[in-house]
């Protein structure tokens, strides 16, 4: 604190903190879904002992932003722009937390013995969910609208997914019991990616406000 | 006498919802255009804040509202100033009945080397005041309430108004140009000699004073116009160092979503 940067240089910290918090947690990610897809304990257990460190991420941008507005005053874009990070950094957080929860269920069925059913589809969902989550993130630092909007259109394939996901799934555990804890861990798996992807709509449509100034609900 | 007697402005007409109205004016010092065409229509009990960098002709389209310019030797206006529907440029109004009628507040607190008491009374006394003593008190308490400041000073309205602290003093000085009735109040840079609690204090005044006066603010805090203000008009210079009005509306359009890009840049402090 004290030391005079220009506005500039000081967005450019807080910008890169909070592209270092997404590239975090973009690979939490991907390494429970690997996890997922290998049935791969360890590799597991590695996302769910990292999430600490997202976290203490997510506070240093919390610090950078109450910093940044202390010393600059920020209006308009300017104003908007760290309001809308500070939010991303508190998305992301929470798609930390899912990845976490997804390497758990990974864990819980390897522990238990009960191999997880619709791996496959699961892992698809999770890859588009995936690119979801770096397109947005990559929209909001690009701070470009189109690129926003357009992943509103891939959040309806997310959701048709899904429910072709507990559909498949449910029918399954009617038809043999034996699948029960597979069966509830498969849905909940499909339910906490359909969370990620509106955890990372939520930030492409903090990219349309931050620009415009106007809400606009991307995932009706 | 009373208002309407002495007045070369016919009351009983209004320019409807706008207190003031700037039509096509331009400003001159001597051959040097400081002002250049500004339309402006300023709405009656409202605040409107002037902002814009230094030397872009805020302060002196605000000095030009009560003729305040007059003082200056070789100044000029061209175009309209509508007050009651009535050029005040035109040759049968009296400069000083528009500064009643306008009043001003400065950057810096200038109470006169006076009484608190006689600070409040020289207005009223120099436009020719015949009421009592009883009367007199009345109105120094009515003016120094209406400027928030009759709590503090109320034991001491005979000692001089220059023994006051700066956030005081100005409030004396709003008191001031209360005590002679005027319907408009410019306000030049009215916070920038005060500190952070005494700006708070004259911004809740302005916000309370709005309910019976119109108000101009010249500011460089942008949350200061962002704050007070109903509406803002962002001027800046031209090529020609001339002042002009770049974008006008309502403060909350101004302050999220300004149409000119030069008004974005210049809130976001990219320049000025």
């Amino acid at each position: 604190m004290g030391a005079l940067h220009s506005l500039a240089h000081d967005y450019d910290y807080l910008r890169h903190t909070l592209d270092a918090m997404a590239r975090r947690v973009k690979s939490a990610l991907h390494e429970s879904l690997q996890a997922l897809r290998r049935s791969d304990a360890i590799g597991a257990k590695h996302v769910i002992h990292d999430d600490p460190d997202i976290n203490a991420l997510q506070q240093d941008v919390e610090d950078l932003v109450v910093r940044f507005i202390t010393q600059w005053q920020p209006l308009l874009r300017d104003l908007r722009r760290v309001l809308a990070m500070l939010m991303v950094a508190s998305e992301l957080e929470r798609i930390g937390d899912y990845a976490r929860q997804l390497a758990m269920q990974v864990r819980r069925a390897h522990d238990n013995n009960y191999p997880l059913l619709m791996v496959a589809d699961l892992a698809e969902l999770g890859a588009l969910t995936e690119y979801i989550l770096s397109s947005s993130i990559a929209a909001f630092l690009a701070e470009d609208t189109a690129a926003a909007r357009a992943i509103a259109a891939l959040d309806d394939q997310i959701d048709e997914r899904r429910r072709a996901i507990i559909a498949s799934v449910r029918q399954a555990a009617l038809e043999d019991s034996s699948v029960f804890d597979a069966a509830l861990a498969s849905i909940e798996i499909a339910r906490t990616l359909e969370r990620v992807a509106d955890r990372a709509t939520n930030i492409a449509e903090r990219t349309v406000y931050l620009v415009t100034a106007t809400h606009e609900a991307l995932n009706e | 006498m009373t208002v309407a007697e002495l007045s070369s402005i016919n009351t009983t007409q209004t320019n409807g919802r706008y207190a003031v109205e700037l039509q096509n004016t331009h400003i001159y010092y001597g051959s040097f255009r400081a002002v250049k065409d500004v339309s402006l229509q300023i709405e009656r009990q409202k605040i409107t804040a002037f902002i814009g960098p230094s030397g872009c002709g805020k302060s002196t389209v605000l000095r030009a509202i009560n003729r305040m310019n007059d003082l200056i030797p070789g100044s000029r206006l061209e175009g309209r100033i509508l007050f009651h529907g009535k050029n005040i440029y035109d040759p049968d109004v009296d400069p000083v009945e528009v500064r009643r009628r306008i009043g001003m507040v400065f950057q810096k607190p200038n109470p006169f080397p006076k009484s608190i008491y006689d600070n409040i009374m020289f207005g009223p006394r120099i436009n020719g005041w015949r009421g009592t003593k009883a009367q007199a008190d009345e109105l120094v308490e009515r003016a120094l309430r209406g400027a928030a400041i009759w709590d503090e000073v109320k034991d001491k309205l005979h000692q001089p108004g220059t023994a006051l602290s700066g956030g005081q003093q100005q409030r004396l000085c709003i008191a001031r140009a209360l005590a002679v009735q005027p319907e408009v109040i410019l306000m030049d840079e009215p916070c920038s000699a005060l500190d952070p609690i005494s700006t708070l204090k004259i911004e809740e005044l302005m916000l309370e004073l709005r309910r019976n006066y119109t108000i101009i603010i010249v500011t460089h805090n942008m949350q200061q116009a962002s704050r007070v203000s109903d509406y803002t008009a962002f001027f800046l210079m031209d090529a020609d160092r001339a002042g002009q009005l770049i974008e006008y509306g309502p403060t909350e359009e101004i302050f999220t979503s300004p149409k000119d890009k030069r008004t974005e840049d210049y809130i976001s402090g990219r320049f000025g």
